[in-house]
């Protein structure tokens, strides 16, 4: 039996009568009390079946959201449909419905060309937000969102590892994990593996030619198959020639194809000789082939073997697919399981107790989200700060549209009173939004096109990855017209609401006297005015921090002096230079003759420019320390220099002496440390004469000199602790002497000595290329790019967000003193003196400033935030920033409040009096 | 002919529509009677909300394919302050052109998976 008492009328049920208005009010008129009913039974029903109260507040207030904010647009739509039947305004074209919406959009586009300037402002204004905010899109789009041009991407995954060892947090893959887990993984379909290598090509197809150096991959004879991407011309490697003691053969890129062979078809079976191997050319990649993270122009199979394969070093990076029903959280725990059983397979290379010890654990990251890396936060920094001066923007286009409707308000009214009513006017307003919105739309695209390349371009400085993936596509443009949709709406629906509570009489009251719809919409906008403050302040604030965090960093010492040093890299052949003594001995006759060049200082040779991609590092065992048996000693980083790397570097000596010259064919075992390393074993005591090893075994090398630390990763890094070897270490035979090394040249003013450099080189042996050439210091500023673009970006947006701001400051000012003219006109005949009326207006500015200051601070705190990543010693609260922000956007206010205070103070009052 | 093929236009795109139209063939019902036995008739899929339920029905009132009910059912069980719902002959014409559309669309994909290749 139902019961039919009515429940008492509860809190839950007087709210939801409220939020009923939500409802446009012919729907709530016509189903408010069903409405009401329902609630009721269905409350009913939720505590009989013992629904939580919460769960089933949260069903109803989302229901009654969702199909109230539908029925709205739908009473919109239908408003317009109506007004079209019934309204005789403009002629009926053909009776057809389309026709008749182009007639309204024609007579809307006549009424907007009778005002250019407003036409103009307001399409220009959304031009630049939809192109601003379109063209980061594009970055974001083509970076972030696109999916890597591969077979089914989505299953591609990098295989990294964990690692616990002082100063390596991750490690790559080695030979043997990869050999092992192509073997034992079970939720791939393939696993490959590369290593990124810089090749000395010496014959094309029998011809030489200069010496080239090409950027080269090392691949498992599978990473094409893993990738999903055929050859366009030929094969890709064959299981087994990954192996030693394969066949050498080679596969050539697009580009390499069309400058070597211009793009011939009988390239297949031809030759070319790469690091003294020649090789046959079996496959051509097609030109859109792009290869995760580097751009080689040749592939060559790995020389893997097994027998021989070390578990221990880490220096290809992994690759693999997901089979279809494998996850990368499962992909990790399959490889989890298996890698313990490494060691067994693979003994060679690394003691059993120290992989133990270093922890190694695999790690699965889906491809895109490993090559992306931490850019990602930085360009939904960007887009989201774009989006902000869109958004002031609006409210700036917003407000022309409050003060155009006042002037038409006359019109609309009387429009309204003979019987146009509500629609006319809505479809009226909307159609012009349409017309501005479209107008926009389109020059905004082409802003957009123009701005992708400009973007690109700013990407490129913060070496961002995954650039030539960035053009307007179709996602691009549907952004972009989202973004004009929404801007658009944003823009008219204030108008537009405004537009519906304009009593007829009220207005025509107004037109002859002053106003209280007008103070109306005053207020209206001024909470525009202060949104735009509050929305300034939290880019104003962003960019602030950033900047405050640039100039610390642009403070810090690189430890070196890199003014007028030239960078010159040269690779040799480890085919015509195998031992260390040959290699010492080109060396040491290169600097002789470079440092003979007219202007040049200094000169020396390392295998390691700080603040590049250079890198190495190595476990240093040091003696006066003895570890637990079976403990792994720490990871240093290791640079070999030749002796006059600190005179030529500028970095200074701070005790003892450099290495002793390696050029007479003398094996040193002397080392250098920086300070830090001194100060980490020998705190407080002198460390010359210590002895340490840049390995497990073998001899002792002893410090002989103490120099200044140096930020050999980046200077937002603390300046870490290196240990410098010499170029002819006694410890080996001669192994360990670098192939791939920099010449550092110190000249006397900025010269350019990168040509008589290279014709040194040449003349010594033709077949060292020479590469890489640039300036130390251009090293130093480009280590810093990111963050300096990034802040020239946010402070162009924040000026932005500052000039509108203040714009649409000014207009409510100036507007409100044209309202009220006739009772500063009276003030005045009173006796106020002009200061004070100045002052009443200003106070206005003042206070819309702080009304916005106040809740811009807010969102600020939250926003902010989201930098911290990007700061370097700056909190992302620093009050000085905020308190300066603060500072600055009050001042705004005082400058755009000073014209319409001025304007104030002058007014005639008899003029002001007459005028009514 | 136009008139069917307008109304089964605004049908296509809601199952809840559907149900709704189901559920009135049964007799004049109100709003929360809708409800309830729209959830009961499709298996528990179609969980109307009574915004969305009375969206849907005016959206149906003004096609025209349900009307308030005048009549009453059994005086012992109404409810004063209810109002009640009927399928009009539009309507009725509306659900049975759908279902033919469905039954055709049914028919079809069932020929075509016996025809195609096996999967397994």
């Amino acid at each position: 039996m139902a019961d039919f008492r009515v429940p008492p009328l509860n809190a839950g049920e007087r709210l939801y009568r409220v939020l009923l208005h939500l409802y446009p009010p012919r729907f709530r008129r016509a189903f408010d009390r069903d409405l009401i009913e329902a609630f009721r039974d269905q409350r009913r029903e939720a505590s009989e079946h013992r629904t939580p109260q919460i769960v089933f507040a949260f069903m109803v207030v989302h229901d009654l959201l969702t199909q109230a904010l539908a029925e709205r647009v739908s009473s919109m739509w239908s408003i317009l449909r109506k007004r079209r039947i019934t309204d005789g305004e403009e002629p009926l074209m053909s009776g057809s419905q389309r026709a008749m919406r182009l007639a309204e959009l024609r007579y809307a586009a006549r009424r907007l060309l009778r005002a250019p300037s407003f036409t103009v402002t307001t399409v220009f204004v959304l031009a630049l937000g939809v192109g601003a905010t379109t063209a980061v899109f594009s970055v974001v789009n083509g970076v972030l969102l696109r999916p890597l041009p591969y077979a089914d991407p989505g299953r591609l995954v990098a295989l990294t590892h964990t690692i616990e060892l002082s100063g390596v947090p991750e490690a790559d893959q080695s030979e043997a994990s990869v050999l092992f887990y192509q073997e034992h993984a079970k939720a791939f379909t393939g696993i490959g593996a590369w290593r990124d290598q810089a090749v000395n090509l010496e014959l094309v197809d029998g011809q030489a030619g200069a010496a080239e150096r090409v950027e080269a991959a090392a691949v498992t004879s599978n990473l094409f198959e893993v990738l999903g991407i055929p050859p366009l011309l030929g094969r890709d490697f064959r299981a087994g020639e990954d192996r030693v003691g394969a066949a050498p053969v080679v596969m050539l890129s697009y580009g390499f194809w069309q400058r070597h062979f211009s793009g011939a078809r009988s390239v297949l079976g031809k030759r070319i000789v790469a690091n003294g191997i020649s090789r046959e050319i079996v496959g051509v990649m097609p030109q859109s082939f792009v290869f995760p993270r580097s751009a080689p122009e040749l592939w060559t199979p790995l020389p893997l073997d097994p027998a021989t394969a070390s578990a221990g070093s880490f220096n290809y990076r992994g690759i693999g697919r997901l089979r279809s029903d494998a996850t990368t959280a499962s992909a990790r725990a399959d490889l989890d399981r298996v890698l313990p059983g490494l060691l067994d397979e693979f003994p060679g290379g690394i003691p059993r107790a120290m992989w133990d010890q270093a922890h190694v654990r695999p790690v699965v990251t889906p491809l895109l989200d490993s090559i992306v890396g931490n850019v990602s936060s930085l360009l939904w920094i960007l887009l989201g700060s774009v989006g902000l001066v869109l958004l002031i923007a609006c409210a700036n286009v917003a407000n022309l549209f409050l003060v155009r409707g006042e002037a038409r308000q006359l019109e609309l009214a009387v429009r309204g009173a003979l019987g146009s009513g509500i629609a006319g006017i809505v479809a009226q307003c909307l159609s012009e939004s349409l017309v501005l919105a479209a107008a926009g739309g389109v020059i905004g695209v082409l802003f957009a096109v123009v701005g992708v390349s400009w973007a690109a371009g700013w990407a490129d400085k913060m070496s961002v990855p995954r650039l030539e993936q960035v053009s307007v596509d179709g996602r691009v443009l549907a952004f972009a017209l989202a973004v004009c949709a929404v801007s658009t709406l944003l823009v008219s629906l204030i108008p537009l609401l405004r537009a519906r509570r304009v009593p007829i009489a009220m207005v025509l009251r107004e037109s002859g006297r002053g106003s209280t719809a007008g103070a109306e919409r005053q207020r209206t906008r001024s909470a525009l005015v202060v949104a735009q403050v509050a929305l300034a302040l939290v880019l104003v604030a962003g960019s602030g921090l950033l900047a405050r965090s640039f100039t610390r960093l642009r403070n810090v010492q690189p430890g070196f002096d890199g003014r007028n040093v030239a960078v010159t890299r040269l690779a040799l052949s480890t085919t015509t230079y195998p031992s260390g003594p040959e290699r010492v001995l080109f060396y040491g006759r290169l600097l002789d003759q470079v440092r003979a060049l007219p202007g040049v200082h200094e000169a020396t040779i390392s295998d390691w420019v700080p603040l590049t991609t250079d890198h190495n590092d190595v476990v240093v065992t040091v003696e006066d320390h003895p570890l637990p048996p079976d403990a792994l000693p720490a990871d240093h980083y290791t640079v070999t220099v030749d002796p006059n790397y600190f005179k030529t570097m500028g970095i200074p000596l701070l005790a003892g002496r450099a290495h002793e010259s390696p050029y007479r064919g003398r094996r040193s075992l002397d080392v250098v440390v920086s300070k830090a390393f001194a100060e980490r074993y020998w705190p407080g005591k002198g460390a010359l004469g210590k002895n340490i090893r840049p390995a497990l075994t073998g001899p002792w090398f002893a410090i002989v000199g103490v120099v200044g630390n140096v930020h050999y990763e980046a200077l937002n890094k603390p300046a870490e602790d290196a240990i410098y070897l010499p170029l002819l270490p006694a410890d080996s035979d001669g192994a360990y002497t670098p192939t791939f090394v920099a010449l550092l040249v110190r000249t006397e003013g900025s010269q350019d000595v990168a040509l008589p450099i290279r014709n040194i080189v040449h003349a010594l042996d033709p077949a060292v290329p020479t590469y890489g050439e640039q300036s130390l210091s251009s090293i130093v500023s480009a280590s810093s790019s990111r963050a300096r673009v990034t802040v020239l970006l946010l402070v162009i947006a924040s000026t932005l967000a500052l000039i509108l701001g203040a714009v649409g400051l000014y207009g409510v000012l100036a507007y409100g003193v044209s309202l009220r003219q006739r009772e500063i006109g009276v003030r005045i005949v009173l006796g106020a003196p002009p200061a004070q009326v100045s002052w009443m207006v200003s106070r206005q500015a003042l206070g819309l400033a702080l009304a916005g200051i106040v809740i811009g601070i807010g969102f600020a705190l939250g926003a902010t935030r989201l930098l911290s990543g990007l700061l370097y010693d700056v909190s992302p609260t620093d009050p000085l920033t905020l308190g300066a922000t603060c500072i600055g956007l009050l001042a705004m206010a005082g400058l755009a409040s000073w014209i319409p205070a001025r304007r104030a103070a002058a007014v005639d009052p008899a003029e002001a009096l007459r005028s009514t | 002919m136009p008139e069917n093929s307008a109304a089964s236009d605004i049908l296509r795109f809601r199952q809840d529509a559907f149900y709704i139209l189901l559920v009135l063939l049964h007799g004049e019902r109100h709003g929360y009677a809708i409800m309830r036995e729209a959830r009961e008739r499709s298996g528990g899929s179609v969980v109307l909300q009574a915004g969305a339920l009375y969206r849907l029905l005016r959206r149906m009132l003004d096609d025209g394919l349900v009307v308030e009910s005048q009549r009453r059912p059994a005086a012992d069980a109404d409810d004063e302050r209810r109002r009640y719902y009927r399928v009009t002959p539009l309507g009725r014409r509306a659900i049975a052109a759908e279902a033919e559309r469905m039954a055709a669309l049914a028919a079809a994909a069932r020929a075509a998976l016996r025809e195609g290749p096996a999967l397994a």
